[in-house]
């Protein structure tokens, strides 16, 4: 089944600062939701391992993810492939940073689909999980960047 | 169903169950009706490595009041929420909650220390909880505490209550203009939107009012715009549309194959007129 998200955020931080954080793969790694690993596999390529728990549902999730359109600092596009024993997923979106009153505009906007047993008895639950995660990444984000040294 | 291996045990005591969660580690999961955690581990979305039944731990079967405390052990079941003398007349409206969740099985297994332990977003005492102003009591080897129903329920799935903790009891302060309204999913049963609400009458005119809404959004919340637009009024039709459009005001609306956000929203506000109007027939 299909899940679109999309949300715009805000941080008190430079631009570059922002930019810094999501396109570094060992501050990535900590800032995807239960990223348990998260390895190169080549040019803006990994291979993630995410574990989700959401309530009851506790998933495995091995995933590819990559990166393109690269454009410093203003964002970037991504493509994910993921695949475990509970279902498997797939999407691309997009990361942008732009100017805000506040410092900088963080706006997160995915296309997906969710397959396999998640998505025939979880399908009540996937927007609202996805929105959860996608929160969370950003809280993730946050905490990180503030508390990295400059 | 054809299950995978886990162990299963039976405690006692609820410092028994405690151990034998500490024992277990990580994976374990507390059993007592078994209306939630069952149906997930029939479809293999969740696999606890130990069952540890606490069904049979003495203590927390009985419903009392003192004063205007009702007290509800975690082990009762929604029928006999539903069916007790004690709880229809001290608030009715979590009696109807009860009556209104799932089917005959469900209500004749599934306890109130389950439904709150689990916080599926559809389901129906969060809303009546939090609107009613109920107390979550909790306990774990290391002590017990209290949290508000409103303080409790934090997210999708996500609430005040750690791992290592149980749901004891729940305690809902008297409220007799309480109702509760829902609008189920033809198929589960669970609430698309349910709303509580609890009035506080004098005379003609509404004092006070408190509404929690389940269903709605990610977790059960209190509609506060619609409380401050009941709160003051006679309930005539003016105050009714207010307090009607202000209920899913501040929340993300949930939307999946069964309604959309839009929907959602305009549901809340048709079954808080459905509960205020139940409600005010009580006071």
């Amino acid at each position: 089944m299909a899940v679109t998200l999309q949300k715009s955020y805000s941080l008190n931080l430079p631009r570059q600062d922002v930019w810094d954080a999501i396109i570094t793969p060992e501050v990535l790694a900590e800032i995807l939701p239960n990223c348990k690993s998260l390895e190169p596999l080549g040019d803006d390529e990994f291979n993630a391992n995410i574990e989700i728990k959401i309530g009851p549902i506790k998933g495995k999730f091995n995933t590819k993810l990559s990166l393109f359109d690269i454009h410093e600092p203003n964002g970037y596009k991504f493509k994910v492939d993921g695949d475990g024993v509970k279902g498997a997923m797939s999407g691309e979106g997009e990361i942008q940073l732009s100017d805000h009153p506040d410092g900088t505009g963080f706006t997160f906007m995915a296309k997906g689909n969710v397959s396999g047993i998640i998505a025939r008895v979880g399908q009540r639950l996937i927007e609202a999980s996805g929105k959860k995660l996608m929160d969370q990444g950003f809280k993730n984000l946050k905490q990180k960047i503030t508390t990295v040294p400059a | 169903m054809i299950s995978y291996n886990f162990d299963y045990k039976v405690a006692s005591s609820m410092e028994e169950a405690f151990s034998m969660l500490a024992e277990a580690g990580d994976d374990a999961s507390f059993i007592a009706g078994g209306h939630s955690v069952v149906p997930a581990m029939k479809l293999r979305l969740s696999e606890p490595s130990t069952l540890i039944d606490i069904s049979k731990v003495p203590g927390m079967s009985d419903i009392s009041q003192d004063g205007d405390t009702v007290t509800i052990g975690g082990l009762v079941t929604h029928a006999e929420v539903a069916s007790s003398d004690v709880v229809n007349n001290a608030c009715p409206g979590l009696a109807e909650c009860a009556g209104v969740i799932g089917d005959p099985q469900v209500r004749n297994k599934g306890t109130m220390g389950g439904n709150v332990a689990h916080a599926d977003p559809g389901s129906d005492y969060p809303g009546a909880l939090v609107a009613f102003g109920a107390t979550i009591c909790l306990a774990s080897a290391s002590g017990s505490r209290e949290v508000s129903a409103e303080d409790y329920f934090t997210g999708l799935f996500e609430t005040a209550k750690e791992d290592d903790e149980m749901v004891t009891a729940v305690k809902v302060p008297a409220s007799s203009a309480s109702a509760y309204a829902k609008f189920p999913n033809p198929a589960s049963r669970y609430a698309v939107v349910g709303v509580g609400v609890s009035l506080n009458m004098n005379g003609g005119s509404c004092e006070s009012a408190s509404v929690g809404v389940t269903g709605a959004a990610d977790h059960a919340y209190r509609a506060s715009g619609s409380e401050s637009a009941l709160a003051g009024s006679d309930l005539g039709d003016d105050a009714l549309d207010a307090a009607a459009s202000a209920a899913a005001d501040g929340q993300d609306m949930m939307s999946d194959l069964a309604a959309s956000a839009d929907y959602r929203a305009h549901l809340c506000g048709v079954m808080l007129k459905r509960a205020v109007a139940a409600a005010k027939a009580r006071a």
